[in-house]
């Protein structure tokens, strides 16, 4: 008989939105959204007669979680009985002192992993769980160090970094070789930690990726996948769409805008079009501004921003300012001036420079004394 | 850079002019609107090109737009000019389109664009000027306020004019002071604010910050309190459930423990009350040693014991006094003896200790002559071995012969054994003497003595007759018999005994030998003993003396007298005495061993005595102690025993029983109480009772049964489990009454709890305007600092460089009148030195032409200093002087006419006089044009 659980992970709840623009009520909608998200998933696991839920990490946010996001989760568990669920904490949630997953008092249909290294659950006959903890924001560990497996079906649970895979500028909690899962002798290791969905049935590895997008960059398919084990211990997957969030990012030309205005126009213009679709309520945008501005173009991106929130009604707009002022830089490097000798200053600290933040600011540097050379005014990034 | 051509197919106004610029001054003039300005700005273009709009700029606004030919023709121009070196070019541009086309040629060589692009320009005018177009325009372009010298501006602000104006040159080429750009910086950072302004948009999202970072950290305590709340809640919960299962334990334990007590209590009733019947039968049974006397038991144990010690004392005692009896007997016996043997021993003598050390020594003297006697005795035995030696000589038969003449005979008897003897009638000799003998025998036998006698002598003259025949019949062997036969009487000469007597010469001369030494020591031995003995005889004299004196009967010794008085008899005596005073010792050691002995068996005799008399005494004892024994056991009505202990234990057994009867008796009336105290009798309410607690251990989860037969507790352990029961149920009743009010607490906690994470964001929230403001406050805080250290480090470089500069052409230009120049690296203020006054002038106190000329001679001046190309740069002058009086005029052409012997002059005037006087200066390379003319003449094509 085939056993059929549903995957996910990196729901974050409580999850601070600010850092993509989101504040107040908005960034409430989002956080009651990723609640939505879990219940959903819950729903599409009994709909599609799942018999357990597996959640690889990052469940909330440690930081930021509440003693009512436990008693949320308590609550939906209880709901989805008799469905078990296997709880895997991650860098996010760790297995920490006083965290959520110590305070609440959890159904008892939910299984929570506390070890720090694998270690089995029987879901059926012949078919183990394996999963494991984070105790630690953190661990740098290998989830998969061990002998390999017994006979049987396993399946590996746990909040890990395939290196691989890994996403440029992901941190590194967990880290693992895909090669690792079939070398241990697991059917499948169901993971959590990058946001991007990732179904590989070669590698036996599956990321459902963060049910809601998080962040800008969080595009393509994402959310819940149902796993079935097969009687003869095949591993199949069937990835659901259960996100109602969608983010977009778009680039805006601002080539030859010479007045905010005719700039703020431009960026409505290209949030319509991304939008295009979509229920502007339920997105998140990013507009990358580029091309080459008159030096005395102001842009103030807050202003901007609100603007096009105001023009399209999507739920969060943010501007990145990519564009490049209109100031031949060489040649005011090469002049003799004070404008010159300011120029090379700032080129050559700039070319000295390592720090991608202190080179962006040396940059803005010159981009403000340029402008204030110019006898323009210093229009503010 | 010397402008030679402009050649304007197109541009603004002007069409198909082509203008040759004279090498010093050329004056353009012409009415309003004639395009005097348009060919400045053609030269401009044809050096720097054209802006036509692009990024951050409209196109409708640009230059290229503004200066399209007003009759929408051909739209282009190009400019030849040559360098000092004496290369020329020729700059042509068509610029109908944006993308405009540009193409430089070398004259006489080959096309050069390329080498005078940046980026997307094509600029040789920065080449080859060296400063881009802006300082161009800024040094080079003098418009009508360039050169004005009656502007009704004050002389002091007219000379910060120049300042500033050279300030803007040296800090951004025109565009702005450095001053200016700071004061925009400014402006921006006020635009940012500050952390400590609270109206400004970072001291607003500061104080904002702050305000939400004390939301939440109070949120995040309160939170961590609710937290905290709930954990005792759940401890709340978790003690009174812990309490609830203790009180139920309790309790249970308590029913369990009262059931076993009940179930305990029928038990003990039912063996109670067959217990009691028991009892009754035995009390029953033993009634009749209820007057058994008891009391008596402590005594007739003692008795028992008493006559048991008794009994085995007086056994041991018999036994002791049967063994010794014997041994008494014995010692009567030997006293008898010993009685029989002193008397027998007599008298014996006292033997002092003196007499026996005397004793002693005489003994070990005469054990000293000991010696003497075994060299008495080795002397008898040398004597024996002299006559023995004699006997052996003897017996060799050559006794005969004398030691003396052994050496002398020996070859006699050698002689003599050589030759044979007569021994053939030997065998006669015998047959006759035998048969003589036996006819003899047989005569005496038959009664014939005489004639046994006759037969006899007849036998022995035959034989005589036989041996005289053999002794006359030898030779000289038998005259050396004869010799030694005469020599050696008795010596055997038989032929036989010769042969012998050959072989022992040797040894009779050995035995000689030997006896003469025997004889020799006999002879010695002999004095040596006759001292010995007369010493032995004190001695022996001196022994006899101590055994007199003791006195000692010494008796007679055996023997002749002079046996007696030799060494050996002498020292016998001595040796008698000795033995005898020996004996005397011996005897009376003895006699005092026997005293001993007789005195020891006394004391044995004494002690079988006393042994006889205890063994009496305790068989008194014993029989006493018997009778008082069998006494009690009469009393007791038990018959007597010989045996004692079984007649104790007949009597014990009887007190025993006296004491279970009345155990039995007592034990009856406390079952019969305990019983009563049960309540026997009212069974029925015991079961009630059980039945009771069973239901009630059955609803806690308790097997009643199992409780029934379980061990029972006491009464402090129940009743300690119904005090524990009930604190258990008075902890459970107060925490959850506790938990009740928490829970409520918490709900409203719960609900009064503000979010962590909209607190969090709109912290994010604050925190990027927060940093986004202070980021632009440093950046805009490092552009000043930089800017400032920039303007002051070229303020520093440039000053000196354009004192040196414009001293130099105004010494020239004016004659020597002002030979020193001096410009303030911090705000360019000039001031000039004159002949004639020792200090340095004030630029703005000189005359106004002086003034006008110091600037022109500035803007020169720094654009060989910011431009440093080599070339000198033209100076095109769009009217300069409209506004001017007819002599300030004069004068400023004047001056522009000496400057143009190495700076070229455009010069484009409304005034003719300007051109006249320039045409009338008579100074080679200086032509007046008249622009209306000029455009009037067309069909220039630009190439």
């Amino acid at each position: 008989m085939s056993f059929r659980l549903l995957h996910l992970s990196d729901l974050h709840l409580d999850r601070a939105f600010a850092g993509v623009g989101c504040f107040g009520e908005v960034a409430r909608r989002r956080r009651e959204g990723l609640r939505d998200a879990l219940r959903r998933a819950g729903e599409a696991a009994r709909q599609t007669g799942c018999d357990a839920v597996t959640i690889g990490g990052d469940l909330y946010e440690h930081e930021h979680a509440g003693l009512d996001t436990g008693r949320f989760l308590a609550d939906t568990f209880a709901s989805w009985q008799p469905m078990r669920v296997f709880l895997a904490p991650g860098n996010h949630d760790p297995l920490l002192p006083g965290s959520l997953y110590e305070r609440t008092r959890w159904p008892a249909n939910v299984h929570l992993f506390s070890g720090t290294t694998l270690e089995p659950v029987a879901l059926a006959d012949g078919l183990h769980l394996w999963g494991l903890a984070h105790h630690d924001p953190a661990w740098s560990g290998d989830p998969l160090e061990g002998a390999p497996v017994g006979p049987g079906v396993h399946l590996a649970l746990f909040h890990g970094a395939e290196l691989g895979g890994r996403p440029p500028g992901k941190s590194l909690h967990g880290p693992f070789q895909a090669e690792r899962i079939a070398q241990r002798g697991f059917a499948a290791a169901l993971c959590g930690h990058y946001h991007r969905r990732r179904v590989d049935p070669v590698a036996r590895l599956l990321y459902p990726g963060s049910p809601e997008p998080l962040t800008f960059d969080e595009e393509g398919g994402r959310g819940p996948v149902v796993v079935e084990v097969t009687e003869r211990g095949h591993v199949e997957y069937q990835p659901l769409a259960l996100n109602r969030w969608t983010a977009v990012q778009h680039d805006c030309d601002l080539e030859g805008s010479g007045s905010s205005g005719e700039a703020v126009e431009r960026a409505r213009a290209c949030a319509r079009e991304a939008l295009g679709g979509l229920p502007p309520e339920r997105s998140m945008l990013r507009l990358t501004l580029r091309g080459e501005v008159s030096p005395d173009l102001a842009l103030d991106l807050p202003l901007v921003e609100a603007a096009v929130a105001d023009a399209t009604g999507v739920a969060t707009v943010r501007l990145r300012d990519l564009t490049t002022p209109a100031i031949d830089v060489e040649a005011a490097a090469s002049d003799r001036t004070a404008r010159g000798a300011f120029t090379r200053t700032l080129l050559a600290a700039i070319d000295r420079e390592d720090d991608p933040g202190e080179r962006a600011l040396l940059g803005e540097t010159l981009r403000y004394g340029l402008q204030a050379l110019a006898g323009a005014e210093v229009g503010l990034r | 850079m010397r402008l030679e051509r402009l050649e304007v197919g197109g541009f603004g106004r002007l069409r198909d002019l082509r203008l040759d610029l004279a090498p010093r001054v050329t004056v353009l003039w012409g009415a309003n609107e004639a395009g005097k300005s348009t060919v400045h700005r053609a030269v401009r273009v044809a050096l720097y090109g054209i802006g036509a709009g692009g990024p951050g700029r409209a196109v409708e606004r640009s230059d290229w737009v503004r200066w399209q030919p007003w009759d929408a023709g051909s739209y282009g121009l190009a400019l030849t000019y040559g360098l000092r070196d004496g290369r020329r070019y020729r700059v042509a541009r068509r610029l109908e389109d944006r993308e405009q086309v540009v193409q430089v040629q070398e004259i006489g060589g080959r096309e050069v664009t390329d080498r005078f692009r940046s980026g997307r320009l094509v600029v040789p005018g920065q080449v080859h000027l060296g400063i881009d177009e802006a300082v161009f325009c800024a040094t080079a372009c003098l418009g009508e306020d360039g050169l004005r010298p009656d502007a009704p501006d004050a002389a002091a602000q007219r000379a910060d004019r120049l300042q500033e104006a050279i300030q803007r040159l040296a800090d951004s080429a025109s565009r702005a002071t450095a001053a200016e750009a700071l004061g925009r910086l400014r402006q921006a950072m006020d635009r940012v604010g500050t952390e400590a302004r609270s109206r400004s948009p970072l001291g607003l999202a500061t104080a904002r910050l702050r305000r939400v970072e004390g939301e939440l950290a109070r949120a995040r305590e309160r939170t961590e309190a609710t937290a905290r709340e709930m954990d005792r809640l759940s401890g709340l919960e978790r003690t009174a459930a812990a309490a609830a299962a203790r009180r139920n334990e309790c309790e249970g334990e308590w029913l369990a423990g009262r059931l076993a007590v009940l179930g305990a209590t029928r038990r003990a009733l039912a063996a109670g009350q067959e217990e009691a019947a028991r009892l009754e039968t035995i009390t029953e049974t033993w009634r009749s040693f209820a007057v058994f006397p008891v009391e008596c038991e402590e005594r007739v144990i003692a008795l028992g014991g008493e006559l048991r010690q008794l009994e085995e004392v007086s056994s041991e005692a018999q036994r002791r006094w049967n063994d010794a009896r014997e041994r008494l007997r014995a010692a009567e016996r030997r006293r008898v003896e010993i009685s029989t043997a002193i008397r027998a021993l007599g008298r014996v003598p006292r033997l002092e200790r003196d007499d026996l050390a005397l004793a002693r020594r005489l003994e070990a003297e005469v054990a000293a002559e000991g010696a003497v006697a075994r060299r008495a005795e080795e002397l008898r035995t040398a004597e024996a071995r002299a006559t023995a030696l004699g006997r052996e000589i003897a017996a060799t038969g050559l006794a005969c012969i004398a030691p003396g003449e052994i050496d002398s005979l020996g070859p006699l008897v050698a002689t003599a054994a050589t030759g044979p003897q007569r021994r053939r009638l030997r065998p006669l000799q015998r047959g006759t003497g035998a048969v003589g003998a036996l006819a003899a025998l047989a005569a005496v036998a038959v009664g014939h003595a005489r004639v046994a006698g006759l037969i006899l002598g007849a036998a022995l003259v035959a034989i005589a007759v036989t041996l005289l025949v053999e002794r006359f019949a030898g030779g000289p062997a038998q005259a050396a018999r004869r010799q030694l036969a005469h020599r050696c009487p008795g010596l055997d000469l038989t032929e036989e005994a010769l042969r012998r007597a050959t072989g022992r010469i040797p040894d009779l001369r050995r035995l000689h030998a030997d006896r003469q030494r025997q004889e020799l020591l006999v002879e010695a031995g002999r004095d040596e003993m006759e001292t010995a003995t007369a010493r032995i005889a004190e001695l022996s004299a001196r022994c006899l003396q101590l055994a007199a004196r003791i006195p000692i009967e010494v008796p007679a010794p055996p023997g002749g007298a002079a046996e007696q008085a030799g060494a050996g008899g002498l020292l016998g005596r001595a040796r008698q005495a000795l033995t005898a005073i020996a004996a005397a010792e011996d005897a009376a050691r003895r006699r005092a061993e026997l005293e001993a002995e007789d005195a020891q068996l006394a004391r044995e005799e004494s002690a079988g005595r006393e042994l006889r008399e205890d063994a009496e005494r305790k068989a008194t004892a014993r029989g006493e102690l018997a009778d008082e024994l069998a006494g009690h056991l009469r009393r007791a009505g038990l018959p007597a025993d010989p045996d004692t202990a079984r007649a104790v234990a007949a009597f014990r057994q009887g007190a025993s029983t006296r004491r279970q009867f009345e155990g039995a008796r007592d034990r009856l009336d406390e079952v019969r109480r305990r019983l009563a105290a049960m309540g026997a009798g009212d069974e029925r309410a015991l079961v009630r009772q059980a039945t009771q607690l069973e239901q009630e251990l059955r609803r806690r989860g308790g097997d009643p049964e199992a409780a029934a037969k379980g061990t029972p507790r006491d009464a402090t352990a129940l009743r300690h489990l119904e005090i524990t029961a009930e604190r258990a149920r008075e902890l459970a009743a107060s925490t959850l009454n506790e938990a009740s009010g928490l829970r409520e607490r918490l709900r409203g906690m719960f609900d009064s709890l503000p979010s962590i994470a909209d607190l969090e964001d709109e912290r994010a929230a604050c925190l990027v305007v927060r940093d986004r403001a202070l980021r632009q406050l440093e950046a805009l805080r490092r552009a000043s600092a930089l800017i400032e250290e920039s303007a002051r480090r070229v303020h520093r470089e440039v000053a000196p460089r354009l004192a040196a500069s414009v001293a130099g052409r105004l010494a020239l230009l004016t004659e020597g009148a002002y030979d020193e120049v001096h410009v303030d690296p911090e705000r360019f203020a000039v001031r000039l030195h004159s002949r004639g006054r020792p200090d340095l002038v004030p630029v703005e106190h000189v005359s106004h032409g002086t003034r006008d000329q110091v600037g022109l001679l500035l803007r020169l001046a720094l654009t060989e200093v910011l431009g440093e190309a080599g070339e000198p740069v033209p100076l095109l002058l769009d009217d300069p002087l409209l506004s001017a009086d007819p002599r300030r005029r004069r004068t400023a052409v004047e001056f522009l006419l000496r400057l143009s012997a190495d700076t070229q002059v455009l010069l484009t005037t409304a005034d003719p006089t300007v051109a006249e006087q320039v045409a009338a200066s008579g100074i080679d390379g200086c032509v007046a044009v008249n622009l209306d003319e000029l455009t009037a003449r067309r069909g220039v094509r630009i190439a």
